[in-house]
């Protein structure tokens, strides 16, 4: 690899130039202060934080976008953030990726076109109908399921090991 | 009749031999000549069947032709060409067959023979033979391999290709003794299983006999009654046991069998990964996969249904003959007759039974597969407003399998009235002989009784055997078709002396190298070029000229005709295939995402990369940003059942995965179709980062990418025709130029 190509791999953002805060409308947007390569301070009134990968990494590689949703950079890893910038980026993170956990599976019922899900999430409870019996549910390695609903919304299993008895038992009702 | 034909039919091995007639007519009228080659052929000169032979020999090319009746194979000379007068010979391809042309040095093309596909591959022999001779060269570098369609000695039809052995007359014992290999590992459970069956089998032959005794020696003389409850209990206890026992033998079957099918499986996916791509052209995809999926399940239903239960039936049916003798060998001997009139109708209906069944099987195959065309289709269908003829398809196919349903069931419904009425004329006899035997006090009541009992569980088993014979042997077939698979060897695989090549310099050179997909059809002749490493190098041409092939020789997906190809001075062969594919990468026209996450395909070449690494190849293809813009970023679906990603974003993974595997040898066959000026500069500039420290060898469709190259190579019919950079061959306004002008000319009207 040239140094002409090391030009667009320098997309690390060092955690120890950045600084993020809550912008001044505060409208909910982040804001973000950045020390470029040349030392000069720059400021973004408006970023997004968008996950490189999000199922597999959530919290790693988090991307900064600016307004444009050009990439200003990427953050390798949110744990060496000092925790109140953790908490910021987490949190419009929560906002953006709405794909609530499953932590309990309280009622599954079969209609005539689709499956009727009851569960609770880390978000709150929810009604949710599945389309078939397990067309619409990924598996993502050997026990992480995502479910797809009617409505193109996405809920996670983490690892149906760990959900109750009784969730096990409505689980097995549908694989 | 009939067998006459068969014989003449057959190729016999000693058919290819030039026959002593014409042998001794060569001696004979040419004394001082020696045979080189001869070939046979089935076409005369005016293309009628018939047999010619073409004789070469040190100075001439003699054509015998047959005279008289075919039975008695006599030739005359036709014609005779010297060789001296001879500048080339060529075998010319038609439809169907070829026609053997000899060239004179002023260019004349004479016919000397014709003949059908049948012989093709001889006749190119010839001709190569021919022109050796002629032109002086040496012979023995490009032979071409001999091949032809082999048929079976036993039946006279041809084996199918890619078998060794005739299917049909194969012994079946040979595919069920493989079979048995397979469940070696499992011994003990077979043991178990047949002890299992037997014990089953035992305790269902009980029940008659009880009934014999209880008649016999309590009932009828009103004696004994404390054996009653003993008998009752035994009775019980047999059917118990031999319910039991059954769905014991049923279960342990079941495990057996898939697990001998899962060893089955996997020893067949493994060898389809090992084989070949020329494997590969010769099967179509589609029966490949049919016998992975359908044959392997086919087998494993042999092993967990099928043979267990005909194995059950034959041991049920020794058991009953057993005990039928024993209670009235007379009776038995009477009883042959109608048992034996049973079976012929069994045996002798059935097969025309299954004719309907396969007729409404193969109905329904179509019509599933009309349906199927249909609507994938639906949008054609639709911008040409076909709906009604559509429909009208559908209707006639639909009507035969209609018919076809109908029809089986009337077969059925005769076959089963008619089998049942043979069976109760089976039990009429036993009563009323028996009864004759019992009055001449030859057989007690309870004989009888028990007989009877026996004789009614003696069809089942029978008929089961005999629908049971055809399935087996068609099943056999299916296990046939995957062993066949499993011994086939790879075409391309290390040779005894490969080494591994660590320090990959990238230095590519073809010496004389000759290649066709067909043996006799070659799409590359004679083909020498050198390549430095690092260089870039560009293939141009025509479509069909060759630039794919020289590709695929590269990558080693198949190995020469003739010639050699060398990397960094190592001939391609010599280097261990595992080992090499490491340090070639190789971006297609049709970039190919398997089923997985984006991040899963860019790793798809080095699956140990770190998530950095993804991260830098993407971007270095221009393809991170839009990877990102998707919601699951990285982690996106692709393929068969994911979302369907652009041509230009397809493309572009396949370049960041051809960067991440950083290959020292790199092939790129340029896509041509059209994507916006915007992707096309990202792609562009993605494809100029891939190239750049690397030997590359692209097939190029841009005018950019061919600027860039260090040299061109331009390729017409499988030759080099011209080398040089961009404007050295534009300033020689040969091929090369012509070429461009073209593509200019092409591009100015898509403007337009």
């Amino acid at each position: 690899m040239t140094e002409d190509m090391d030009r667009y791999t320098q997309y690390i953002i060092d955690p120890a130039k950045v600084k993020f805060y809550r912008n001044a409308n505060d409208t909910g947007g982040l804001a973000m202060e950045l020390i470029g390569s040349d030392g000069i301070k720059e400021v973004y009134p408006i970023i997004r934080p968008v996950r490189v990968f999000p199922i597999t990494a959530p919290e790693e590689y988090i991307s900064i976008c600016d307004k444009g949703n050009k990439e200003i950079g990427i953050l390798q890893k949110l744990s060496v953030l000092s925790a109140d910038q953790q908490k910021l980026i987490r949190h419009e993170l929560w906002l953006r990726y709405v794909m609530p956990v499953v932590t309990e599976i309280v009622d599954i019922e079969k209609g005539p076109n689709a499956f009727r899900w009851e569960i609770i999430t880390n978000r709150g409870k929810k009604v949710l109908y599945v389309k078939e019996r397990n067309e619409q549910l990924t598996f993502i390695g050997r026990f992480r399921i995502i479910i797809n609903d009617v409505e193109n919304c996405r809920y996670d299993i983490t690892d149906y090991r760990k959900l109750s008895k009784h969730s096990l038992l409505e689980l097995e009702k549908v694989i | 009749m009939l067998k006459k034909l068969r014989k003449n039919n057959q190729l016999k091995k000693g058919q290819n031999i030039l026959p002593v007639m014409v042998s001794e007519a060569v001696k004979q009228q040419f004394p001082n000549e020696t045979i080189i080659i001869s070939a046979l052929t089935d076409l005369l000169f005016d293309a009628t069947y018939g047999k010619e032979w073409v004789v070469l020999t040190s100075t001439r090319v003699l054509i015998y032709t047959q005279t008289g009746d075919e039975e008695l194979e006599s030739y005359s000379l036709r014609t005779e060409y010297a060789l001296s007068t001879l500048a080339d010979a060529k075998a010319e391809n038609t439809v169907g067959g070829g026609i053997l042309e000899l060239i004179t040095p002023d260019g004349e093309t004479l016919r000397a023979a014709l003949y059908s596909n049948t012989h093709a591959r001889r006749f190119a022999r010839l001709a190569h033979s021919i022109q050796s001779k002629v032109q002086k060269k040496d012979s023995k570098q490009n032979v071409v391999p001999e091949e032809h369609t082999k048929y079976c000695e036993t039946c006279g039809f041809p084996i199918p290709e890619g078998m060794e052995s005739c299917p049909a007359c194969s012994k079946k014992g040979r595919t069920f003794t493989r079979l048995l290999e397979f469940s070696r590992p499992y011994t003990k459970s077979l043991w178990v299983v047949l002890l299992v069956m037997i014990l089953s089998t035992l305790c269902g032959l009980v029940a008659p006999y009880t009934s014999k005794i209880l008649v016999d020696d309590v009932l009828k003389p009103m004696k004994n009654e404390w054996m009653l409850a003993p008998l009752a209990l035994a009775l019980l206890i047999s059917y118990i046991g031999q319910n039991f026992l059954s769905a014991l033998h049923g279960q342990l079957v079941a495990i057996l069998g898939h697990k001998v099918v899962y060893d089955v499986r996997t020893q067949l996916y493994a060898r389809l990964q090992e084989l070949s791509l020329s494997f590969y052209d010769k099967k179509q995809t589609g029966s490949l996969m049919a016998r992975v999926n359908q044959d392997t399940n086919e087998v494993g239903q042999l092993l967990v249904d099928w043979l267990p239960i005909t194995t059950e039936s034959i041991l049920t049916i020794i058991g009953i003959g057993f005990f039928l003798c024993k209670l009235s060998w007379k009776l038995t001997v009477i009883i042959i007759i109608p048992i034996i009139i049973t079976i012929w109708f069994f045996k002798s209906i059935w097969p025309k039974v299954r004719v309907y069944f396969h007729r409404y099987l193969e109905t329904r195959a179509k019509i599933s597969a009309l349906v199927s065309d249909t609507l994938s289709g639906v949008r054609v269908v639709k911008a040409f407003g076909q709906e009604k003829a559509e429909l009208q398809k559908f209707d006639e196919k639909n009507i035969d399998f209609r018919d076809a349903g109908i029809l089986l069931e009337k077969k059925w419904a005769i076959y089963h009235p008619i089998s049942h009425l043979l069976i109760m004329l089976g039990s009429v006899i036993v009563w009323y002989v028996g009864g004759k035997f019992i009055f001449a006090q030859e057989m007690t009541l309870g004989d009888v009784i028990a007989y009877s009992g026996y004789l009614s569980m003696f069809y089942r088993p029978v008929q089961t055997l005999t629908r049971m014979a055809n399935t087996v042997v068609n099943t056999l077939s299916a296990g046939e078709r995957i062993f066949d698979i499993i011994e086939t060897e790879p075409e391309i695989k290390d040779a005894p002396d490969a080494v591994e090549v660590n320090d990959l310099k990238g230095e590519i050179e073809f010496r004389n190298v000759t290649f066709g997909y067909n043996k006799f059809k070659p799409v590359i002749t004679n083909l020498s070029l050198k390549i430095a490493p690092n260089e870039i190098v560009g293939l141009a041409g025509h479509s069909g000229a060759g630039k794919s092939t020289i590709i695929n020789l590269i990558c080693r997906l198949y190995d020469t005709d003739a010639g050699t190809i060398f990397i960094d001075g190592h001939d391609v062969k010599k280097i261990k295939y595992a080992d090499f594919r490491k340090h070639v990468g190789i971006v297609l026209q049709e970039p190919y995402l398997f089923s997985g996450t984006i991040a899963e395909n860019i790793l798809y070449a080095k699956p140990n990369a770190s998530r950095n690494d993804i991260i830098r190849a993407a971007k270095i293809a221009n393809a991170h940003d839009f990877i990102i813009k998707k919601p699951d970023g990285y982690d996106t679906n692709v393929g068969e059942r994911g979302v369907r990603l652009s041509v230009g974003e397809k493309q572009r993974i396949s370049i960041a995965r051809a960067v991440l595997s950083s290959p020292r040898i790199l092939i790129l066959d340029e896509a041509t179709s059209s994507v916006d000026l915007e992707t096309e500069r990202d792609i562009q500039e993605a494809l100029e980062r891939l190239v750049t420290g690397r030997t590359t060898v692209v097939i190029a469709h841009r005018l950019s990418t061919l600027r860039n190259c260090h040299r061109l190579l331009v390729i017409e019919e499988g030759k080099n025709i011209e080398i040089g950079t961009y404007q050295e061959l534009i300033e020689k306004n040969g091929a090369f130029y012509k070429l461009v002008k073209l593509q200019e000319q092409l591009s100015q009207i898509r403007r337009v």
